[in-house]
């Protein structure tokens, strides 16, 4: 996208772009507000791993890195990151460490030492949360790892607000010493909403002098005495957060709602659109500590308080025991009205506040259940046309049907946990990163089954070393199937050690397997139907035999980037068709290939939708009378340069 | 008070394109607020998508209720009737592109084209059906579908003094890789921005006006 400047304004501008702009309003995301926040405070290393509502914080910073001379890494896994980000803030240099909300528990470790050492200069966290799980395993709050940890907890109440209040993060980490936990979801991180630029420092600190100190060295002598240097730097930050600027007290009344976050955001549109003025609202930006006095002289002359939140009660909890240790005579409400699971809402927030001030207030005009509603199919997420994982999944369908296979197929997180999906009906468990071949070495131990476990390349890398390494050394029966489609497909395409990128070192997915020592070892194309069937039986003999490990690298770029580099280049695709005289109707490649280009027509035969077909090809080899063909002559064999 | 518009589709449509340049139309036309809360990720890959553009004075809550959408924008007729539950009963307008893609799900029982349509027009009290797709395909570039709902909703936002024209196609100007699908974009855009301005009667504007007082 260009650049367009109207008078005083900024159009579609990138991210990049903007770095020259201050003082003017512009749209950005949740994240790359996180991210021009972090800009403007001066961040001087910037780590990630991948993962949805997180990415976009660091993939903004890594577009500007050069231009601000600035550290930025996507890093192995989320560990590596936040031990990265924090040698960076103990040396005195700024950074910032962002993961979704389960990829805290894989940094969980790092995360609470930090806390015992404390930082020297200013360390933000991010967590994303992803309350409904639009795009992740679970919904955990990770306000309470603020809890466990002694680390401060913070959450925007405005997404047009998260920027300020990630700049000022880091000057209160700095104050402080200590680390902090910038708490977003999905909502604050994928809504775009107006910013009000600030100025980009001129200098950015990027290096920094490491102070020698036995505090941050954890031997338990040591972490004795850490643990009350954190206490005592924590109860400082307790008296701080009651003057924090993001913490505002509105209207006056007998009753109070106490709003932190994003629920914010949905208290004060209900309130302002039905003119609730008899009620205080406390519009709440420190999750943890909460402000104990400026709470405790709130509710001294109230007769009620609810607390609006999402998700876990990690406020509620705070203020009944707040109301406990005054012995405050204040009812309270909360997740007994609110309830429990999923992100908030305006109908459900309207409900709420209906019942604990005692007002009709009318929720959406829903029409749902006002007429029969029509039967709609469903629409899962799916492979995209061009996929390479959908003509793998396809082979090894077919060969586990064709042989009678017993066999349990273990998953992981990537795209290829979408085969969890009809036709293929192949991820048999996907719990957690790297959980497929942990997984698949204690089935192989229980079950007689044949285990296949897949696992993306990115994801092996992440997670999947140490339980193949398991395999081998406690001889597990396990079939690994690695997808490497040489990228992190999911998240939006940040590369992984299995990418070709300039300055990097690409690592072989087959030389670690074999490295770790790994002795069936085999690369196939997963195009080559008939070759992925075969080199599964080889590895299902030889696991049988030898009572070992295989391991099967299935690669091909993933479709999306190896078209974007061919149109990049000009190269003309031609799509596919079906000849209607040779079709047979039998149905193999919209029942079982499942390429959403390939729709029935009423007589069975096939159709290729013109406008979903990218002429990849995969379907050719599907189709056993050979009638799916390129509309237009072209030698497949030179485009095999952008797939490989 | 704020006008709720939902976008809706196949993940790989457009969707979020379509919701960020209408989102940067107003904040560069008007002094009015705007929020746009997408999904991204897993569903996007030819999942089912809805994204929620919220303008108005005040606009706080990132996403819209159902039962209380003013305009729905579709790019394909099932999500259309899925969604359809968001839109405020009678007293909204949907504004849909006539494709039907189908769910790539072995048996799957499509439902039928007129009864999608109806379903919705009973919901609406005003429905408008583009061939934004079918036109696109035509100058060979599918993907510029979304640009003729731009067209669409540009014109009427417009006339609610929301959003120039100007501003509008100079976006359009900025999106696409080649000059060629620059080109489509573009009558892609003027072709939803006439036939807005043709059958978009005062009524309806009339309708969306009460949303943006106040």
């Amino acid at each position: 996208m260009r650049i367009i400047n109207l008078i005083g304004s900024i159009v579609m501008g990138k991210f990049k772009d903007l770095l020259k702009v201050s003082n003017t309003k512009v749209l950005l995301l949740g994240n790359e507000a996180i991210a021009r926040g972090a800009i403007e405070a001066g961040v001087g290393v910037a780590t990630a791993y991948p993962g949805t509502p997180s990415s976009e914080i660091v993939e903004s910073l890594m577009e500007v890195k050069d231009e601000l001379g600035i550290y930025v890494e996507w890093s192995v896994n989320e560990k590596v990151a936040f031990e990265i980000a924090y040698a960076a803030a103990i040396s005195g240099v700024r950074s910032l460490v962002a993961m979704k909300h389960v990829g805290l528990n894989v940094a969980a470790d790092p995360f609470m030492s930090s806390a015992y050492t404390g930082v020297e200069e200013g360390f933000v966290i991010v967590s994303a949360d992803d309350p409904s799980m639009w795009s992740s395993q679970n919904e955990q709050d990770n306000r309470i790892y603020g809890l466990h940890g002694y680390v401060p907890v913070f959450e925007t109440t405005i997404v047009s607000e998260v920027k300020d209040l990630t700049k000022y993060l880091f000057d209160f980490s700095s104050k402080h010493k200590h680390p902090v936990l910038l708490r977003s979801t999905t909502r604050i991180s994928h809504t775009r909403a107006p910013i009000m630029l600030g100025e980009v420092p001129r200098e950015f600190k990027i290096k920094g002098v490491f102070k020698k100190d036995i505090k941050y060295v954890l031997t338990p002598a040591n972490a004795r005495r850490d643990k009350l240097a954190m206490l005592e730097r924590f109860s400082r930050i307790r008296q701080d957060v009651e003057k924090f600027p993001f913490n505002k007290i509105e209207g006056s009344g007998n009753k109070v709602i106490i709003a932190p976050g994003i629920a914010y955001s949905y208290v004060k549109e209900v309130i302002e659109e039905h003119n609730l003025n008899d009620v205080i609202v406390v519009k709440l930006t420190t999750i943890y500590p909460i402000p104990y006095n400026m709470i405790v002289d709130i509710l001294r002359d109230v007769s009620a308080v609810m607390i609006i939140e999402e998700l876990e009660p990690v406020v509620e909890y705070q203020v009944k025991d707040l109301i406990v240790n005054e012995g405050l005579k204040v009812k309270v409400y909360g997740k007994d009205i609110t309830g429990l699971p999923y992100e908030l809402n305006l109908n459900r927030v309207k409900k709420s506040l209906g019942k604990f001030l005692n007002v009709e207030i009318n929720v959406g005009k829903d029409n749902l259940g006002r007429k029969q509603q029509l039967e709609l199919p469903a629409r899962p997420p799916t492979f995209c046309p061009g996929c390479p994982y959908r003509p793998l999944f396809y082979a090894i369908k077919m060969f586990i049907i064709s042989k009678k296979l017993n066999a349990v197929t273990p998953g992981d997180i990537g795209c290829y946990a979408l085969a969890s999906n009809e036709p293929f009906k192949l991820q048999d468990v996907v719990i957690e990163m790297g959980g497929s071949l942990g997984v698949g070495n204690g089935f192989s131990k229980v079950l007689d089954d044949v285990v296949i476990a897949f696992i993306g390349d990115s994801t092996f890398f992440h997670a999947g070393i140490p339980p193949l390494i398991n395999a081998v050394f406690n001889k597990s029966r396990l079939i690994a199937v690695i997808l490497d489609n040489e990228v992190t497909a999911m998240t939006g395409h940040q590369p992984s050690p299995a990418s070709k990128v300039p300055g990097k070192k690409r690592i072989l997915i087959e030389d670690v397997a074999k490295g770790v020592g790994v002795r069936f070892v085999k690369v196939v194309d997963p195009f080559k139907i008939d070759v992925v069937k075969k080199t599964l039986e080889e590895a299902i003999e030889f696991t049988r035999k030898e009572n070992e490990p295989a391991v099967i690298v299935v690669r091909r770029r993933c479709a999306l980037e190896a078209f974007r580099d061919m149109r990049r280049a000009g190269v003309e695709i031609p799509i596919h068709a079906v000849d209607k005289n040779k079709c047979i109707a039998c149905g193999i490649c919209y029942t079982w290939f499942g390429c959403p280009a390939i729709t029935p027509l009423t007589d069975g035969k096939a159709s290729i939708d013109p406008g979903l077909c990218i002429g990849c090809g995969a379907c050719v080899n599907v189709c056993p009378v050979k009638a799916i063909k390129p509309v237009k002559t072209y030698r497949p064999e030179e485009l095999s340069k952008y797939w490989f | 008070m704020t006008l709720n518009i939902v976008v809706v589709g196949v993940g790989g449509q457009g969707i979020l394109s379509l919701a960020r340049v209408i989102g940067e139309a107003v904040l560069n036309s008007s002094d009015l607020n705007v929020s746009i809360a997408e999904t991204h990720g897993l569903s996007q890959r030819g999942g089912s998508v809805i994204t929620h553009i919220r303008i108005g004075k005040g606009v706080f809550a990132p996403t819209i209720a159902e039962g209380d959408a003013d305009v729905m924008l579709a790019l394909e007729l099932i999500e259309a009737a899925r969604y359809s539950s968001y839109l405020k009963y009678k007293e909204s307008i949907a504004v849909i592109d006539d494709r039907l893609i189908r769910p790539s799900l072995p048996k799957v029982k499509l439902p039928d084209r007129d009864e999608l349509i109806k379903h919705i027009q009973d919901r609406t009290y005003r429905m408008f059906i583009l061939k934004g797709f079918n036109e696109a395909l035509k100058r060979g570039s599918p993907l510029s579908a979304n640009m003729a709902l731009f067209g669409f909703i540009s014109s009427i936002l417009e006339r609610l003094r929301v959003v120039k024209n100007k501003v509008s196609l100079k976006i359009v100007s900025s999106l696409g890789r080649s000059e060629r699908v620059i080109k489509v974009n573009k009558e892609l855009y003027l072709m939803g921005y006439e036939k807005a301005s043709r059958l978009v009667s005062s009524d309806v504007l009339s309708l969306l006006k009460k949303r943006l007082l106040i």
